[in-house]
């Protein structure tokens, strides 16, 4: 199977053409030694790779420095591309086609967003820039297909060609009759001295670009007034205080919606996976298969899949913001105020990324420019919450308090925010630490585009949607089926004979006639998790957790989300229907003190313990291949835990 | 000149660039160099930034970067 890459500047439309050539045939994979997230896809029997945008091949970002690695392998093994051209930007994103053209790769242009052309009275000859630039050029508007069937002739029959050179003659040294083609290894060498372009030649690209311009564009002065619509909206957006105010109103719009919109699919998981549970006690006979099924596989899958609505509505709804160009206004508002705290705009999307899973929102950090406020974003976003608390903290707060009404506001809805609020302040404070005390050199570099305003490609939003939420239902799905699988086997079989067990049973309901002892919750006790959970019990005990909870804190080290389906296999429920759950954690009382086991002091404590604990395998192994060792995602683990403990000890004292 | 003394919708040319070897890298890939010629767009006083209009695309620098760019009203 042939392949070739799309590559192009930021804003050029890039992932939209990706989207309209491969259709579902994609998916999102990373390169080897490095975490370049790049979706991968297929069309008639080519494999297309989608390249993050890369403002120069000298670019200083690190995701624009392995697309820079990237387009060198193509040029290694010449092979072809698709460059992506934003027409209303052609001198800039001809400054980025020169500098690959100069690598001699096969190329094909896309010269895209014919439509804004249309309307601006930008017309060019296309037939002389062709010619101009040696390789074939298609116009085309990547938002709604036109143009398509042509560019889909030429990738199926090849057409790929060499372009012209533009500087590389600057470079290139001939010795006995050779080329040596140093412009590339001038562009090698730049990784180790800091990729400096030399400002000749820039120059010299920028005058053979203008010159080309001014021979294909009829009258260069028209689209002067192509950024005037957007600087207009700006006016409000960006307004001191209709700007900020609407900031505000969006992000509570979003936080609304994630809640409003999912319950009722939510609800329908859980009822379907506890109607699956209990289809398959009373269809399958044999008792280990059905305890195996609807003790840890249906559990544990149900608890990946109640995430799904949130997660795809909050990727949707952040989708839009992205796509219609706001989100970059939103980190030119957050600017100043992120900056009393070492960081920047730039660091925004990680952050609000965060709030769905800290993974992507962890690779996402590769965009910032300066590397000491990469790394405070990766060390402190773990901190924000991120879907996988949603359901620890709902069913905490359900616990905690009733369903009640204070005024126009819902009390769980108040606590709710109240404890994302906590974790926005912790990374806040956390990231203000790294930036003071890392010793991180800060390269002090800072810019943000702002794209001109668009009503959103639906098609490209909801893409982005459905692979993102993929990502994550794979990635999480994995490990909470191991823990699940694991979690059973500790809590199903014990050390001790089943005569043993029966026996303890018996002398626990002769000595408390008055009680409804339940034999699950003895042979719990006595099974390798009991054991488990008894172990860490004098540690926790000042948390005011007794030993069941330190099994459910266990189990969701590798992933918090798990807590849940943990909770309800301890407490024998069985399904996970949060009525079921949530009695049994209100029934539950502490043998010593005959008070319930989970009250409010314990309540918070757990809250703050989850608030704060670094409960996920993933963010850990992405944080190692971020930063490149495991030095920083274990003082982060160590860190966080240490932070969880000291608040849980002084929630649970002072309620 | 000072970039505060140039109003939003005035053009500029860049005549010199200040600051570090980096710095001035990092211009040039965002298409800033001598020469080029910059138009004010707006610089909300809440940000502490700039946004200009450069080769066709909106961008925004922080004041204080802004500053180390020497400029001439055109």
């Amino acid at each position: 199977m042939s392949h070739f890459a799309l590559v192009g500047k930021p804003n050029s439309g890039k992932s939209s053409l990706f989207n309209l050539l491969t259709g579902l045939h994609q998916k999102i994979a990373n390169y080897g030694g490095a975490t370049l997230e790049s979706k991968v896809g297929e069309f008639h029997g080519h494999e297309i790779t989608d390249l993050p945008g890369i403002k120069s091949l000298h670019s200083v970002s690190l995701d624009e420095r392995i697309t820079k690695e990237m387009v060198l392998e193509y040029a290694d093994s010449k092979s072809p591309i698709l460059f992506v051209l934003n027409g209303m930007q052609l001198e800039n994103n001809m400054l980025l086609f020169s500098e690959i053209a100069d690598l001699q790769i096969p190329t094909i242009v896309v010269i895209n967003f014919k439509d804004d052309l249309a309307k601006n009275r930008v017309v060019f000859e296309r037939d002389k820039l062709a010619q101009a630039l040696g390789c074939p050029v298609v116009m085309m508007n990547s938002r709604n297909g036109d143009g398509l069937e042509e560019l889909k002739q030429l990738l199926d029959t090849e057409s790929f060609k060499i372009p012209n050179a533009f500087c590389k003659s600057l470079y290139d040294e001939f010795q006995d009759g050779e080329i040596l083609n140093s412009y590339k290894d001038s562009l090698v060498q730049a990784r180790n001295d800091g990729a400096h372009v030399h400002e000749n030649d820039f120059f010299k690209r920028q005058k053979i670009i203008g010159s080309i311009v001014r021979s294909i564009i009829e009258d260069p002065t028209q689209k002067r007034n192509f950024l005037e619509k957007s600087k207009r909206w700006d006016r409000f957006f960006l307004h001191p205080i209709y700007g900020i105010l609407f900031f505000l109103f969006t992000m509570l719009l979003v936080f609304q919606a994630v809640f409003y919109f999912a319950t009722i699919p939510m609800d329908w998981i859980d009822q379907a996976f506890a109607s699956m549970s209990e289809w398959t006690n009373i269809n399958i006979t044999n008792e280990w298969v059905a305890s195996i099924i609807s003790d840890g596989i249906l559990p544990g899958l149900g608890g990946v899949l109640i995430f799904v609505p949130q997660i795809a509505i909050l990727f949707f709804l952040l989708g839009i913001l992205e796509h219609s160009g706001y989100l970059s206004r939103i980190s030119f508002i957050s600017n100043r105020f992120l900056s009393k705290f070492g960081l920047s705009g730039q660091s925004v999307i990680p952050l609000m990324s965060s709030w769905a899973c800290a993974i992507p929102a962890i690779m996402s950090a590769r965009m910032i420019d300066d590397p000491k406020e990469r790394m405070a974003v990766i060390f402190a976003t773990p901190l924000m919450t991120c879907s996988a608390r949603l359901p620890v903290y709902t069913i905490l707060i359900a616990v905690m308090v009733p369903n009640a009404t204070g005024g126009i506001f819902n009390i769980q809805g108040v606590l709710l925010l109240v404890l994302y609020l906590i974790g926005v302040i912790a990374t806040l404070v956390t990231a203000w630490f790294i930036s003071r005390r890392a010793a991180i050199p800060s390269s002090n570099l800072w810019s943000l585009e702002l794209p001109v305003y668009r009503i959103p490609n639906w098609r490209n939003v909801l893409y982005n949607m459905y692979l993102k939420t993929k990502a994550f239902v794979i990635d999480a799905g994995k490990i909470i089926f191991i823990v699940a699988m694991v979690l059973w086997f500790l809590a199903s079989y014990s050390p001790q004979s089943e005569a043993y067990i029966e026996n303890e049973y018996q002398s626990l309901v002769e000595a408390n006639p008055d009680k409804v002892i339940s034999k699950d919750a003895v042979h719990l006790e006595y099974s390798f998790a009991g054991y488990l959970g008894k172990l860490i019990e004098p540690a926790i005990k000042p948390l005011g957790y007794d030993w069941k909870m330190g099994i459910a804190l266990i189990s969701s080290f590798a992933a918090r989300e798990v807590f849940v389906g943990s909770l309800s296999t301890i407490y024998s429920v069985g399904s996970e229907e949060e009525s079921l759950i949530l009695t049994r954690l209100r029934n539950e009382v502490n043998a010593d003190t005959g008070e319930a086991r989970y009250n409010l002091a314990t309540c918070v404590s757990l809250l703050l313990f989850y608030v704060f604990a670094l409960q996920c395998m993933s963010t850990m192994a992405i944080v190692r291949r971020e930063t490149g060792s495991w030095r920083v995602p274990i003082i982060q683990f160590v860190v966080m835990l240490i932070m969880a403990y000291v608040f849980a000890f002084i929630g649970y004292r002072l309620f | 000149m000072s970039q505060i003394e140039l109003l939003e919708g005035e053009r500029c040319i860049v005549i010199a660039i200040q600051g570090t070897k980096d710095f001035q890298n990092y211009l040039l890939v965002n298409g800033i160099a001598l020469g080029s010629v910059l138009t004010k767009n707006f610089s909300p006083s809440f940000s502490k930034l700039i946004n200009i209009t450069v080769g066709g695309k909106m961008l925004s620098l922080r004041e204080a970067d802004f500053a180390q760019i020497d400029i001439v009203k055109i």
